[in-house]
């Protein structure tokens, strides 16, 4: 299961698990268990891009006026490559 | 008097049993050697006492942190008499890979399923026996919130401790690793050790550094038999996890019942249209220039004027104040020119800036975002961008200096550079001030169009500067990610509200005390020396700036005023507007700003002005911040200077190519 959802996080560019769950038929919540495990093994790496406002910005009167939403990327690390390369 | 272990997932509801049990007889402390809370309490159960460790929320039982080290010793070291696994009802996938690792641990455990109301409320139906049957151990159904089911748990956790039953669940890795184990089972002498061989063995075969130090120390194995063991642990790993999950899978499939998935969902059809290949872009576009149109729509015409008003009322009533009880000119001059003919015209965009934000935050929060950074993406990509870039510019929207932090994403230097460098022609709040004042100037009837067009210039020429930077100065490859696709949700207007509210409240803040520091500053030099008529171009002001005015003769507003407001801006954006309203106000006393500005600019020389300050060099915050990223002095330098020159550059093409045309 973790090695066919990194194969297919290798493979695609956007990733929702509702997609993932689809194109690998497999139940959605064993998908974000398949992701969650493979981060905390160290094969991928979650990235959030949220503004971090609590950094010093410098007296920026506008640090507060960003972003709130968070985009979060996944990527592969080498050790998932690695392990890509012998699947 | 009895020992019960509490363990269990981060929010499955273990805390709230443990209050549930204990009521207010608990006492925290720290497990010995490391930093994690330690809870303990006590309560009694027909006549006898017992003590309950609330072990910290864990995933996992192995080493991947401390909290997952102080549960599994805890639990390994028998000091407990029966573990109760509390598993949140609603997501057994995750909570029960914990409930496997438990029962490898071979120790007594009862499961509480928790949060089961919920569970019920998201049609999860759960078959308790089957469940219990499968797993081999008792599991009792609770919601600990309202105190249901927490009798029966302890009555059956008690008689589990009691009883001389052990989990007799067997978890196949499958044959390959199952021999594995076995044979290095047969290594291990049981005398040396408190933990069963099994599980040591599973977990060596896991890689656990823990588990190898500890088999160093106290088996005394031959390294060559340790590093063989290592080398098939980086194999094994993931198939060892995926046998788990595999078990689960078996155990919940006979046992629950979900609702069925729709198979396209909302979201899979709305992102069909948004991220569409050709119209992702165009849609993209579209939706920003609604927004840009909307706000003028509510920001200028409902909310602009009143706030307008109102700085101008209280202004005159100051003034009023400072005459009547007689206070010195240079202190009314300071109030009213200064403060209120400087601050306050920046104050008077507030709403305009309010209501764009609240817009944004809006799309923001039903996950459009992501929706839009990824039809970027190709575009970036076929720059030779990383896709990542347009990330961290949707941030640079908001505030460069946030923009700029949101670089440290991108893993490679070439990336994270281009990135860098382009991120200061998004246009920052700090700079809606300038445009807004412009737009009413000059284009009142078309702001949204004129506002967009000034954000898709800047898009536009970070695109381009990305492309030469990454052709000519940076060549590494960039490196491969995938970008999350949340379900879109309707927004949360009370939150939106709340955080449209604490923006204005620190805008109001620290703007306020920014454009004070800088304002006042200027203002000094704006009446200095003594006896020259004030911001005359005979003031120190007047007089720096006319040297410097040259500079921007061929762009078409060579004047002093808009020279020193400009290099005002390095230190803060929102100082531009302000030192306008002060030098103006000051040339022409009771004409509003604006009036002003159409006196001494004129339509091609205020887009010849708007675009230098997109794009001219970012403000000391944004600076301060590259050196910081970048520890590079040159590379700040090079920030400061480029950006500088190409807003000149521009800005003179348009002014210049403007006249050719007739304009």
């Amino acid at each position: 299961m973790l090695k066919e959802v990194l194969k297919e996080i290798s493979r695609i560019r956007v990733y929702s698990t509702t997609s993932i769950a689809n194109n690998l038929n497999m139940d959605e919540e064993l998908v974000k268990e398949a992701i969650f495990q493979l981060i905390r093994l160290g094969y991928i790496v979650e990235d959030e891009t949220r503004p971090n406002c609590d950094t010093k910005c410098g007296g920026c009167a506008y640090s507060s006026i960003c972003s709130i939403s968070t985009i979060k990327t996944l990527r592969i690390t080498d050790k998932g490559k690695l392990l890509l390369n012998n699947i | 008097m009895g020992t019960i272990a509490l363990v269990g997932n981060p929010n499955s509801g273990k805390t709230t049993l443990f209050n549930a049990l204990t009521g207010s007889n608990q006492h925290i402390g720290n497990w010995p050697g490391v930093t994690v809370e330690k809870k303990e309490g006590k309560f009694k159960y027909k006549e006898v006492q017992y003590t309950v460790f609330d072990l910290p929320g864990t995933y996992s039982l192995g080493a991947y942190s401390e909290d997952e080290i102080v549960a599994r010793d805890f639990i390994l070291s028998g000091s407990s008499d029966v573990v109760i696994n509390v598993v949140d009802a609603t997501n057994l996938e995750r909570n029960l890979y914990l409930t496997t690792q438990l029962l490898e641990m071979g120790v007594k455990v009862v499961v509480a399923l928790n949060m089961m109301d919920e569970a019920r409320q998201k049609n999860i139906e759960i078959d308790i026996n089957t469940l219990s049957k499968n797993l081999g151990i008792p599991v009792i159904a609770t919601v600990a919130s309202k105190n249901k089911g927490l009798e029966d748990l302890i009555e059956k956790a008690v008689e589990y401790a009691k009883s001389g039953e052990y989990p007799k669940i067997n978890i196949s890795y499958g044959e390959e690793i199952d021999r594995e184990i076995e044979k290095i089972e047969s290594l291990l002498d049981s005398s040396n050790s408190k933990y069963p061989n099994k599980w040591l063995a599973v977990k060596l075969l896991e890689g656990d550094e823990e588990i190898f130090k500890l088999v160093e120390k106290d088996f005394e194995l031959p390294r060559d038999v340790l590093s063989s063991i290592k080398e098939k642990a980086a194999v094994y790993e993931l198939e060892i996890v995926d046998r788990r999950y595999a078990f689960i899978g078996n155990i919940i499939g006979s046992a629950v019942k979900k609702p069925i998935r729709e198979v396209e969902t909302l979201t899979d059809k709305i992102d069909k249209v948004v991220t569409h290949k050709y119209f992702g872009i165009p849609i993209f576009a579209i939706i920003m220039f609604v927004i840009f149109q909307l706000t003028f729509a509510i920001g200028q015409d409902l909310l602009g004027g009143y706030v307008g008003d109102f700085v101008g009322f209280i202004g005159e009533k100051v003034a009023d104040l400072l005459t009547l009880i007689n206070s010195p000119e240079w202190l009314k001059s300071f109030i009213a020119e200064g403060i209120f003919g400087g601050i306050g015209t920046v104050f008077e965009f507030i709403p305009l800036i309010v209501v764009l934000y609240f817009f944004i935050g809006i799309l923001e929060d039903t996950g459009y975002m992501a929706r839009a950074a990824y039809v970027m993406d190709g575009l970036m990509r076929a720059l030779g961008l990383h896709g990542k870039t347009f990330i961290s510019m949707i941030v640079g929207f908001g505030c460069n200096v946030p923009g700029i932090m949101a670089t440290r994403t991108l893993d490679n230097k070439k990336d994270r550079m281009i990135a860098l460098l382009i991120n200061p022609f998004m246009s920052c709040g700090a700079r809606l001030p300038i445009y807004l004042v412009f737009i009413a100037a000059f284009f009142p009837s078309h702001g949204g169009i004129v506002l967009f067009l000034l954000y898709a210039f800047g898009i536009i020429t970070a695109l381009v500067m990305g492309k030469i930077f990454s052709k000519f100065l940076f060549k590494e490859e960039s490196s491969h990610f995938i970008m999350e696709l949340p379900p879109y949700r309707l927004p949360i207007f009370k939150y939106v509200v709340r955080s449209m509210w604490d923006k204005v409240w620190d805008f109001l803040q620290r703007a306020g005390s920014i454009i004070f520091v800088v304002v006042a500053l200027l203002w000094v030099l704006s009446v200095l020396p003594f006896g020259v008529e004030p911001y005359s171009q005979e003031s120190i002001l007047g007089r720096i700036g006319t040297i410097l005015a040259p500079i921007f003769k061929p762009a078409g507003f060579g004047t002093w005023q808009a020279t020193v407001s400009l290099f005002a801006g390095i230190a803060a954006k929102e100082a531009v507007v302000a030192i306008l309203g002060m030098v103006y106000a000051g040339v022409s006393e009771g004409t509003e700003l604006i009036l002003a500005l159409q006196e001494v600019f004129t339509p091609l020389t205020a887009v010849s002005f708007l675009a230098m300050t997109l794009l001219y060099t970012p403000c000391a915050a944004v600076l301060g911040t590259v050196k910081r990223e970048t520890n590079s002095i040159k590379w700040t330098i090079f920030m400061a200077v480029y950006t500088f020159i190409l807003g000149w550059i521009v800005a003179v093409l348009i002014y210049q190519v403007g006249r050719l045309l007739g304009f």
